[in-house]
């Protein structure tokens, strides 16, 4: 009767295992930056307060969304129809986003489970570009 | 007085010079791709492209999830910027296209504003063609 159990636990331990060796992360990571669309991000370098309105417009008309942090690196917020929309909301807000990373073909993208708004950009200095 | 009018001249000509330079430089050169459109979903996340997931990458990418474009080394261009007079890579979604637009890249993510998009038949596929 024992052999019952272990042997579907051992197949399903073998088969976890199998599938983090493929690079899919089993465990949620957390990335904190800041929501920029991507359509102004890449082509203006625009992001922070001042370019706000434009990029909540640039997002609800299509444009893909990103994470963009501290250290000047962007991750791709993947939007799917069921999940990962409530981060568009907070465009121009530093955020900590909980989700699973995926990485492929020079692209990292992350598919979030939650969300936490740690407030609004501040206002950059005149020229500068730092990523607050 | 006639050789500080000259020199003032020829001063203001450099400048003028050095400022053309400088905007030409700034002009990226329009590239040409080659490549699937997919949905960045469901290729980042399980790797899925293909006459098979055509279907599925249609709706994911009409119910807004970002597209890409992927070439056959591998690499993978976002669609950043598109038409709406139905040249956008967008309308190929699951089909194999030919791109010409600028390449974008920032924070480690690449994009590709395209300029013009046309269908290409994917190697081996008849005149009939498959990606529908």
């Amino acid at each position: 009767m024992k052999k019952l159990f272990v042997v579907p636990l051992a197949l399903s331990a073998a088969l976890a295992i199998a599938d983090h060796k493929d690079g899919q992360p089993a465990e949620p990571q957390v990335l904190k930056g800041e929501v920029v669309a991507l359509t102004l991000y890449l082509t203006e370098e625009m992001h922070g307060a001042e370019g706000a309105t434009e990029a909540l417009a640039a997002l609800r008309g299509g444009s893909p969304a990103g994470l963009l942090a501290a250290d000047g690196t962007v991750t791709l917020i993947l939007v799917t129809s069921q999940e990962g929309g409530e981060a568009l909301k907070y465009v121009a807000h530093n955020v900590e986003i909980t989700g699973t990373i995926h990485e492929h073909g020079g692209m990292r993208a992350i598919v979030p489970k939650s969300v936490v708004d740690l407030g609004a950009v501040e206002t950059k200095p005149v020229g500068g570009h730092e990523h607050k | 007085m006639k050789l500080r009018c000259v020199l003032c001249v020829g001063l203001a000509a450099m400048l003028a010079g050095l400022a053309l330079m400088a905007r030409a430089e700034d002009k990226k050169e329009e590239v040409t791709i080659k490549g699937e459109v997919v949905d960045m979903a469901c290729w980042l996340e399980e790797g899925k492209m293909g006459p098979d997931h055509a279907k599925c990458a249609k709706g994911c990418v009409s119910g807004g999830t970002p597209a890409g474009i992927v070439t056959e080394d591998g690499s993978v261009y976002l669609v950043v910027v598109h038409g709406k007079d139905g040249k956008s890579p967008l309308s190929h979604v699951a089909e194999m296209v030919e791109v010409k637009g600028h390449v974008v890249e920032r924070g480690g993510i690449k994009g590709i504003v395209a300029t013009s998009c046309t269908k290409v038949e994917a190697k081996g596929e008849g005149s009939e063609g498959s990606h529908k």
